[in-house]
């Protein structure tokens, strides 16, 4: 086989998904990027590149300490939702694994969160945690958990927790579906073999199951991680960002700026630090994860 | 490989399905663009509303616009719908892009911040030739920016204290008129799982409302000889009754969920619009049998603004025109009338609701007497109105504050003063 | 015993998917049954029977052109799902097979290219979409969903491709079998479960998309699930159960999917293949 025959074949084939993401993001980018260096507050694309060059937004945001604190917020957001979404996800998936009766109505439900839209899932969750009236609290009172309501939305110290809550609910599926799928790759015999040699429930799970969902274990949770940081709709639908701040993420942050409080030039600065906080995030892991993104058959 | 053709198959057939069902693939012509139509003379005005199927409000703007359409052959009005949540966020992203909707139809709430970008076209000349600066609410003055009017108001409103009557009286409690006679009847109503009054209890643009009738209510300015007024003491008792109604409150609770806890006869008294009285009163409201409306428990009534409408800048100075004749056309005493019966909401017009009317429906007097007299909850500062969204944002997460710690008022009060001085000057 | 012991996955299973899908149940609940009765200081699990009303479904039903948003949904969701399985599947080929540098650089910026928050980059791409002329056409929303579903679909495919060995293949070549070919025919069925994991992702994500279709379609015949859905919600009111309800009806064209797909997910396709 001519190398270079494989190199172009290659590039070839990876060219389709460089264009459609390179044709519809580059522009954005570019614009974000330009707006994020302008100085004054405006909301006229049109007219930004008038206004003068300025680093002043981004030195604005930095020493800002909501800016730090919103990253706070942001980072266990994130931490939360996905690695609460992974364990329902690892669980569920193992136990899909099995072939039993009424599987297929079983993987089929588990899956359902997924697809109900995110505003939605939003308002109905405002009422199941409502305080005074809501199912949450009803439940959690007659099994003994707590003896007052807990306001789930309006105290800071239980906020963060009520969007976290819907956000893990709507991501677990993707974790079952990734690691159900990648269950199955691993080979029965395997599994035989371990038995064979006496190995326990625990040895299989940790010397063959683990390794051979491992690859697809971390690219969901790199994956889940990423919309999650991103994800708005869930925390601006339930608190807007409140109370105090409590659930501001840097998401929130985005949107008030550029549609409450109409100053472009800084949501798309605050944008561009999200984005190179992402990029940060993922080299530091990658050296980690180096085997498992790019291992496999080789 | 059967199979597989056979599930090839399928799948054109719904794809084929699917795209022959969805309608046009090209859709309509975007707003703003001028549609290439038959004759040559034909203006095409794009309207996008979120009342475009809002039961009373739809079928008026329908009738409007129908009869514009009769008296101006050569226009056609584009009535679009779009969900009110993100209604505006949708207007910003058109507008941003340059390329705005004709006829602009706003929450008042972002009118001078619109304006404020230089987005919208002042309506002095074409309310000039009509006789809407003398008959129009005061209101009205909500929608001025440099001395320049920048949209007609379409609803103005004062508040009104809405009332469960059975649970009042089942209580023995009469309807209060005053603030503290409002904090006695909360208390004694609060029991046995209901609520006496209903106070938005999450971080949202009412609570700024909120807090705003009891300031504002009571005579108390916002700012006062060019600076914030809030560490006044009749402000802070204000505040102060607020802040007990804020800590009896449901926890937790949308101004969506508060008002439907009230239809639900599960809170006794919440001072709201007149734009709920239709849902108040229906059939799906439990307690709708026992709803009564009251002035406001203040001495002062206090008002705001709904929505208006305005024309966009950098459309052509044809369609200007054009939309000038359309809002003069939806301010006229005719359509004026039509408004109050088809929506059941006060008119920004004075006079024009009959006699035989306002007795088969009362309420529309109390609603008439309320929007009259009512004083704007929105301080009258260019400063904090173009820059509304970060003010209100400020003084709801002060309001949160005080709803959640112990924290005495004076001193949240002083706080929010200063931030506000360094966000918004007055 | 063994027996009891064979059943215990399956109930177990049945149990956590119940419980997880409670939530669900419970808005459910809120679009049968009267706010008064849910809204109580001790709801009551079971709805009462006597309460039970299907009126926010009638009226849905007659009220709204919800076959329409179906429709349009439907179109959407087909067209992006199609398109971006096809070039992730040759993208996530591409950076399985093929090791060159340059290569799994352009992998990291497929992944690292969708940071963007959807909030900052609405009005560049309404901007582009203008003067495309494709604003009220879903080819618009099409391409959007291409450009978020790709990235992550390209990558999921790489990590099912990785798990085939490559002996595979070059029993094909050996057989005489050209690259493509080989793919089409041998490795693709096998990936199966991976085929079917990528087809639902995009398929979900494709479905649930609120902000482009809401920016981008701006006509109500054009309207998706989502924007119909969103549209309960008024300037000053919610009509909570009409909003459940459309929220629950959404979901089944899903729930539907899933259901068919679901025998992909059926081990036994790898195991076997390559003896020695």
């Amino acid at each position: 086989m001519n190398t270079k025959r494989n190199a172009v074949f290659a590039y070839g084939l990876l060219v389709p998904a460089l264009l459609v993401v390179a044709v519809l993001l580059v522009y954005p980018m570019y614009l974000a990027l330009n707006a994020s260096f302008r100085k004054g507050q405006t909301s006229n694309f049109s007219k930004i590149n008038e206004l003068p060059f300025t680093l002043d937004n981004y030195q604005n945001i930095l020493t800002d300490s909501a800016f730090w604190h919103s990253l706070w917020i942001s980072i266990q957001y994130t931490f939360f939702s996905t690695a609460i979404g992974f364990a329902i996800g690892l669980v569920t998936a193992l136990l899909l694994n099995r072939n039993f009766r009424g599987r297929r109505l079983v993987r089929t439900l588990i899956l359902v969160p997924w697809a109900i839209p995110g505003v939605v899932v939003s308002l109905g969750f405002i009422w199941i945690l409502d305080a005074s009236y809501g199912i949450m609290n009803a439940m959690l009172r007659s099994l003994g958990i707590i003896s007052a309501n807990i306001a789930w939305l309006s105290n800071p110290n239980y906020a963060l927790w009520a969007v976290i809550l819907p956000t893990a609910w709507k991501g677990y599926p993707f974790f079952t579906l990734m690691l159900l799928a990648a269950l199955q790759s691993v080979p029965v015999e395997l599994y035989e073999a371990g038995r064979v040699d006496g190995a326990s429930k625990w040895r299989l799970f940790a010397n063959i199951t683990w390794p051979g969902i491992r690859p697809a274990a971390v690219l969901s949770l790199v994956l889940n991680g990423l919309w999650a940081f991103r994800e708005f709709d869930f925390i601006y639908s339930m608190t807007r960002g409140g109370p105090m701040g409590a659930t501001e993420t840097l998401a929130v942050k985005i949107y008030n700026q550029a549609f409450s409080f109409f100053h472009q030039s800084a949501a798309a600065a605050l944008g561009m630090l999200t984005f190179l906080i992402c990029i940060i995030s993922v080299l530091t892991v990658y050296p980690l994860i180096k085997e498992q993104f790019f291992g496999g058959s080789r | 490989m059967r199979k597989c053709m056979r599930s090839l198959l399928l799948i054109v057939f719904v794809f084929a399905l699917a795209g022959c069902s969805s309608g046009s693939k090209t859709g309509s012509p975007a707003p703003g663009t001028s549609t290439p139509s038959g004759s040559a003379e034909t203006i095409v005005l794009e309207f996008p509303s979120w009342q475009a199927e809002e039961p009373g409000f739809s079928q008026w703007w329908k009738e409007l616009i129908s009869q514009f359409e009769q008296e101006h052959p050569n226009v056609r009005i584009n009535f679009t719908s779009i969900p009110f949540k993100g209604y505006v966020d949708t207007l910003i992203t058109m507008f941003a892009a340059d390329d705005p909707p004709d006829i602009v139809h706003l929450p008042s709430a972002s009118l001078l911040q619109f304006a404020n970008n230089d987005w919208l076209e002042p309506l002095d000349e074409i309310l000039k030739e009509t006789d809407v600066p003398q008959t129009w609410t005061s209101l009205q003055s909500n929608m001025v920016l440099d001395g320049k009017t920048q949209g007609l108001l379409l609803l103005g409103y004062g508040f009104n204290l809405y009332y469960n009557e059975k649970m009042l009286n089942d209580a023995g409690v009469a309807v209060p008129t005053t603030p503290e006679e409002l904090l006695g009847a909360a208390e004694t109503l609060t029991k046995d799982g209901v609520y006496g009054f209903g106070s938005t209890t999450v971080e949202m643009d009412n609570v700024f409302n909120e807090v705003s009738m009891f300031i504002v209510g009571e005579g108390n300015p916002w700012i006062k000889d060019g600076k914030y007024n809030l560490t006044d003491e009749k402000v802070v008792e204000a505040v102060e009754q607020y802040r007990k109604l804020l800590k009896m409150s449901p926890q937790g609770v949308s101004v969506e969920q508060k008002r439907q806890l009230f239809f639900d006869g599960k809170i006794a008294m919440i001072i709201d619009g007149p734009f709920i009285y239709g849902q108040a009163t229906s059939d799906q409201s439990a307690a709708g049998p026992y709803i009564r409306i009251a002035p406001a428990p203040f001495p002062h009534i206090p008002g705001s603004v709904s929505n208006n409408l305005s024309i966009a800048k950098s459309i052509d100075p044809d369609k200007k025109r054009m939309v000038g004749e359309f809002i003069k056309l939806a301010a006229s005493p005719e359509w004026q009338a039509k408004y109050a019966e088809y929506t059941n909401s006060p008119v920004p017009r004075a006079g024009v609701i009959s006699e035989e009317y306002l007795k088969e429906h009362p309420e529309m007097g109390v609603f008439a007497e309320s929007a009259k007299n009512a004083v704007s909850i929105i301080p009258d500062s260019i400063n904090v109105r173009t820059n509304f969204n970060q003010f209100s944002k400020t003084v709801q997460t002060a309001m949160m504050e005080l709803m959640v710690t112990d924290t005495p008022t004076a001193d949240v009060l002083r706080k929010l003063e200063d931030q506000l001085g360094k966000i918004v000057t007055p | 015993m063994k027996k009891l012991q064979s059943m215990l996955p399956g109930t177990l299973a049945l149990l956590l998917s119940l419980i997880m899908l409670f939530p669900l149940y419970w808005m459910f609940n809120t679009s049968i049954m009267p706010t008064s009765e849910i809204l109580s200081l001790n709801p009551p699990l079971w709805p009462t029977l006597s309460k039970i009303n299907f009126d926010a479904y009638v009226s849905i039903l007659h009220n709204t052109p919800i076959l329409r948003w179906f429709a349009n949904s439907l179109n959407i969701t087909l067209w992006s799902s199609a398109i971006s399985m096809g070039i992730s599947i040759l993208a996530g080929y591409s950076l399985s097979r093929f090791r060159t540098r340059g290569q799994a650089v352009m992998g990291f910026f497929l992944l690292v290219n969708r940071m963007l928050p959807g909030t900052l980059i609405i009005i560049p791409i309404f901007i582009m979409t203008n003067s495309l002329h494709l604003i009220n056409n879903p080819l618009a929303v099409i391409l959007t969903n291409i450009t978020a579903i790709v990235p992550f679909a390209t990558w999921m495919m790489k990590g099912f491709f990785d798990s085939i060995p490559v002996e595979l293949e070059e029993a094909g070549f050996v057989d005489g079998c050209s690259r493509l070919k080989a793919l089409v025919r041998i490795i693709l069925p096998l990936t199966a479960p991976g085929l079917a994991a990528t087809g639902i992702y995009s398929a979900v994500l494709a479905w649930s998309d609120f902000l482009f279709a809401r920016s981008l379609l701006l006509e109500s015949s054009q309207w998706t699930i989502t924007v119909g859905t969103i549209s309960f919600i008024g300037q000053y009111m919610v009509q909570w159960s009409s909003l459940m309800a459309m929220g629950f009806l959404s979901v089944v064209p899903m729930i539907v999917l899933f259901f068919l797909l679901e025998p992909f997910f059926v081990r036994g396709m790898t195991s076997g293949a390559v003896k020695g």
